[in-house]
């Protein structure tokens, strides 16, 4: 039965990466086609809206469409013209791969339950002082990491 | 009444009389067997309670019948499904797993949901239109930095 919806909470963000990472062809791009494919989604159109939100959050970029002399085209309006495709930025694949040096994930993983909630302080005060993309994808993946659905509640 | 179905106005009037009495008669049945039941009920409650205080245990109750998904998986399948699924370099059905490991589907479906839930396993979609669930663990969130 084909999906007609994927929300942050049917699936993470990080793991929509990873599936168009798993469906990019040698130039690093994938159609949103494939992974409407690959997801068994009712319509090319899911694919696209979690890519378009993506792309709003810096994770991904859309590629132009260009004429032969490799200039992008625009509208009648001015807007640029897309194709279908699209491909993961440096912070799209750093947040589907992750960047931690090894020594931070130990003293990560060190901290006491007791001292949980003084790290989740500094995080959200840290996060509110950080760009718009990074506090949204934070957001989202906190989400999805405490939402009920995933935690039996 | 009209004269078309061809019976007399006068005994269908009759037939109806009595037929609403009989209503009426059994109307007084069902609430004389359900008031008697609600009594019974009471009834039953008040034993069940004074037997309660009595021995000062309370009586068990009915246990509700366990439903088919209520079982929780072990942590021992859990940890082996993950050491198998760490070792994949491409997505996997549950099914694969299962015929690697040696337990059921069922199992492994739980495990990978667990998983899945601890962001040690990924969802990577599906093995053709409408096939099976494909999944993979997920990369370390380090480098080798």
């Amino acid at each position: 039965m084909p999906v007609e919806h994927l929300t942050i909470d049917d699936m993470s963000d990080r793991e929509f990466l990873l599936v168009m990472f798993d469906q990019q062809d040698a130039d690093g791009w994938t159609d949103s086609e494939q992974i409407a494919r690959q997801l068994d989604l009712a319509e090319r159109r899911i694919a696209s809206t979690r890519l378009s939100w993506l792309a709003r959050w810096g994770a991904v970029e859309r590629e132009f469409k260009r004429d032969d002399a490799g200039h992008p085209l625009y509208t009648r309006h001015g807007k640029l013209r897309y194709t279908q495709r699209w491909q993961m930025t440096a912070r799209g694949s750093a947040l589907a791969f992750g960047q931690l040096k090894q020594r931070q994930k130990q003293s990560l993983d060190n901290v006491e339950d007791a001292q949980l909630l003084e790290v989740a302080a500094w995080l959200t005060t840290r996060v509110r002082s950080g760009d718009d993309v990074a506090r949204k994808l934070i957001a989202r993946e906190w989400r999805y990491g405490t939402s009920a659905s995933r935690n039996g509640r | 009444m009209d004269r078309d179905n061809g019976a007399e106005p006068d005994r269908l009037a009759l037939i109806v009389e009595d037929l609403q009495a009989e209503l009426a008669r059994g109307a007084g049945a069902v609430e004389a067997a359900q008031a008697a039941l609600a009594e019974a009920k009471a009834k039953q409650l008040r034993i069940r309670r004074a037997i309660d205080t009595l021995t000062g245990v309370k009586a068990k109750a009915a246990s509700r019948p366990a439903k088919k998904g209520d079982w929780v998986i072990g942590e021992d399948k859990v940890q082996r499904v993950q050491a198998l699924i760490a070792t994949k370099s491409e997505p996997v059905t549950s099914r694969e797993l299962a015929t690697e490991i040696g337990i059921s589907n069922d199992s492994v479906r739980r495990a990978l949901e667990l998983l899945r839930e601890r962001d040690l396993v990924g969802y990577r979609g599906v093995r053709g239109r409408g096939g099976a669930k494909l999944y993979m663990a997920m990369p370390e969130l380090t480098n080798a930095g």
